[in-house]
């Protein structure tokens, strides 16, 4: 566009956008960015800067962290596992609900099975990962239930280890996958399993050729907002987790309710929302060539 | 839906199932496909038993409605999807392609998406992509009806042109009898699951069997009355057919189409064959063409297509003398 002046119509519409966008983007800025921005600027400094008038130091040792603190890296990959799990098993068992809610239910019955996969949204963090702890633990429910199939079985106390911390976020976060899903899922026409069909191909291919790829998007989607919570994740970790649920989340938030050392807390929020975006980037790289393939 | 639909379609010929919506049209082609197995009944393929085998491997080509082309997939990769599915890969793959693309005129746009596409080319890549694997039946479900009416009838001309180079056996479906009409070796006229009457464009509307067909295929004016020596009785005169007729005292229908009746003008000898006089109520201008609409005596409404030859048009209310030959009457069934 020239730089023409903005006619009396255009600008009637820009003031009208920015009034309907200020209130969120208003409110972003005084609940996120104040926040976030003054955790960036604790990052850098040598104490933290609540109590006490000691003047402000600045540094950026902070954030050499994992440098001068190995260990540090092992729980960094630990969370990273962590996300990698959650995030696959909520894709291996969310695209096929999502399928099944978009291809196969109507009505009253889809708006039930709708809400109870949402539900797990509505339950109390606590309450639903210290069920899970009754549930997981030697001696527990699932424990006395394979003891009465199979009596001679072993013991299958799965709690304080990782499958525990995987189960429980898996159950926290499956409904953002199974959401995001049945959005992709439910925009594909019947037309083009038809014409898939027609064309020869058989229920796997019609999966991998048309499904899969159509519902990639809301596997992406889905993973972005699983993967990233789940890093930063510390409830599950400690409570299924117990002594073996040492995560960055477990981590940064010690630093700033245990060793009240919020500005290390900080520099290793930081450091870990830099992998995750490096992580990204990799992956949607990949997926571009993935999404394009070259011409047959 | 279908209710002992019992019906063969020419090898080689493109047949139409013409008929209202919900008359079974599509239904019959989805069975035909494999997408819906019939009830009862079996559906052959040449001499082969097809009823049992399943969608991916009867060798069909479908041309959806919508479409239905693959979002994900260039053209190239959306005319080639059937190949590949037949397990073709590489030069073969894209000779096959390359041939389909220029069949129906999109050399060029391998590399496209089908949203950059026009509505037309798409409905071409979906016709390259429905014959590029050489089917042994090529079924249309309504493929045109989503164009607007000039593209329509520009594609109603490639296709038929597609069709006879191609050679596939083609099944069409369509609720608009002009486009059955002009693109089909075969009609079929389908209503309430049945099909009705089955034959040849021209045979099918100058000799409907019912007046259900007669009005589906075009416009009809009907004369109903007591069957008397030689004609119906019907609008203040005698009217004629050469077609054999019902017993004396029974009643019959008649028809005529709007087209085939002249307007004879006033003090010009009145023409051998059948005439009755009518009141003009309106005419309606269109060009190349005005339809005249009338009223005959007992209040039947009658409608005559006439050429404008001229510029001159008679006024709403002057009584003219319609005429028409008893070879263009038709007898019909209730």
């Amino acid at each position: 566009m020239t730089a023409a002046p903005m006619s009396r119509p255009d600008r009637r519409r820009a003031l009208g956008t920015a009034a309907l966008l200020l209130p969120a983007y208003g409110w972003l800025l005084v609940t996120v960015f104040l926040p976030l921005g003054a955790m960036v600027v604790f990052s850098f400094l040598k104490t933290t800067p609540i109590g006490g008038s000691k003047p402000l130091v600045f540094t950026t040792h902070n954030y050499l962290a994992f440098i001068e603190r190995p260990y540090l890296v092992d729980v960094a990959w630990t969370s990273l596992r962590l996300g990698f799990w959650t995030t696959l098993l909520c894709a291996l068992i969310g695209l096929p609900a999502a399928l099944a809610l978009a291809r196969a239910t109507r009505g009253r019955f889809r708006q039930v099975l709708f809400l109870l996969t949402v539900l797990p949204f509505w339950t109390n963090g606590l309450v639903r990962t210290f069920s899970w702890t009754m549930l997981l633990r030697e001696g527990g429910i699932l424990d006395d239930a394979l003891h009465l199939v199979w009596p001679s079985a072993g013991s299958i106390g799965l709690l304080y280890t990782f499958p525990a911390i995987v189960i429980g976020l898996v159950h926290a976060y499956l409904p953002y996958m199974i959401l995001t899903c049945y959005l992709a899922v439910s925009s594909i026409e019947d037309g083009l399993i038809d014409a898939a069909r027609s064309l020869g191909a058989r229920g796997p291919a019609v999966f991998l050729t048309v499904i899969l790829p159509l519902a990639l998007p809301g596997l992406v989607s889905g993973a972005i907002l699983i993967f990233v919570p789940v890093i930063g994740s510390f409830m599950e970790p400690r409570i299924l987790g117990g002594r073996i649920g040492v995560t960055m989340g477990t981590v940064i938030e010690d630093q700033f309710t245990q060793a009240y050392n919020w500005p290390l807390g900080a520099a290793l929020s930081f450091t870990m929302l830099g992998v995750v975006l490096v992580i990204f980037a990799l992956f949607s790289s990949v997926l571009r060539g993935r999404l394009m393939p070259a011409a047959a | 839906m279908l209710d002992g639909v019992d019906a063969r379609f020419e090898a080689g010929r493109l047949t139409s199932l013409l008929g209202p919506s919900g008359s079974g049209k599509t239904t019959l082609l989805r069975v035909i496909g494999g997408f819906v197995p019939p009830d009862a009944g079996r559906v052959l393929i040449g001499s082969a038993d097809v009823t049992d085998v399943a969608l991916w491997k009867r060798n069909i080509g479908m041309v959806f409605q919508s479409y239905a082309l693959f979002p994900h997939m260039s053209v190239a990769q959306n005319v080639a999807y059937g190949l590949r599915r037949r397990g073709l890969r590489g030069a073969a793959v894209r000779a096959e392609v390359a041939r389909a693309l220029e069949l129906v005129q999109l050399t060029g746009f391998d590399a496209r998406r089908p949203k950059q596409l026009s509505g037309g080319q798409q409905q071409r890549v979906a016709l390259a992509r429905a014959v590029v694997t050489k089917p042994r039946v090529l079924l249309l479900d309504e493929p045109l009806s989503a164009l607007d009416r000039r593209l329509r009838q520009e594609m109603q001309i490639e296709l038929r042109r597609i069709q006879r180079e191609s050679g596939l056996t083609t099944v069409f479906v369509t609720h608009d009898q002009e486009e059955a009409l002009a693109l089909s070796d075969r009609v079929a006229i389908l209503d309430k699951g049945r099909i009705l009457q089955e034959g040849a464009p021209a045979d099918i509307y100058e000799h409907p069997k019912t007046v259900f067909a007669a009005r589906f295929l075009g416009d009809v004016n009907l004369f109903t009355g007591p069957v008397t020596a030689g004609g119906v009785e019907a609008a203040g005169a005698l009217i004629r057919t050469t077609t054999p007729m019902p017993p004396r005292g029974t009643t019959a229908t008649l028809a005529v189409r709007p087209e085939k009746i002249d307007l004879v003008p006033p003090g010009a000898p009145v023409p051998p064959g059948n005439n009755i006089e009518a009141v003009l109520m309106e005419v309606v201008y269109a060009g190349a063409m005005s339809t005249f609409l009338l009223s005959a005596p007992g209040g039947i409404p009658l409608k005559v297509f006439s050429q404008n030859r001229t510029a001159t048009h008679p006024e709403p209310g002057t009584r003219l003398r319609l005429a028409w030959s008893p070879e263009q009457t038709m007898l019909l069934e209730a």
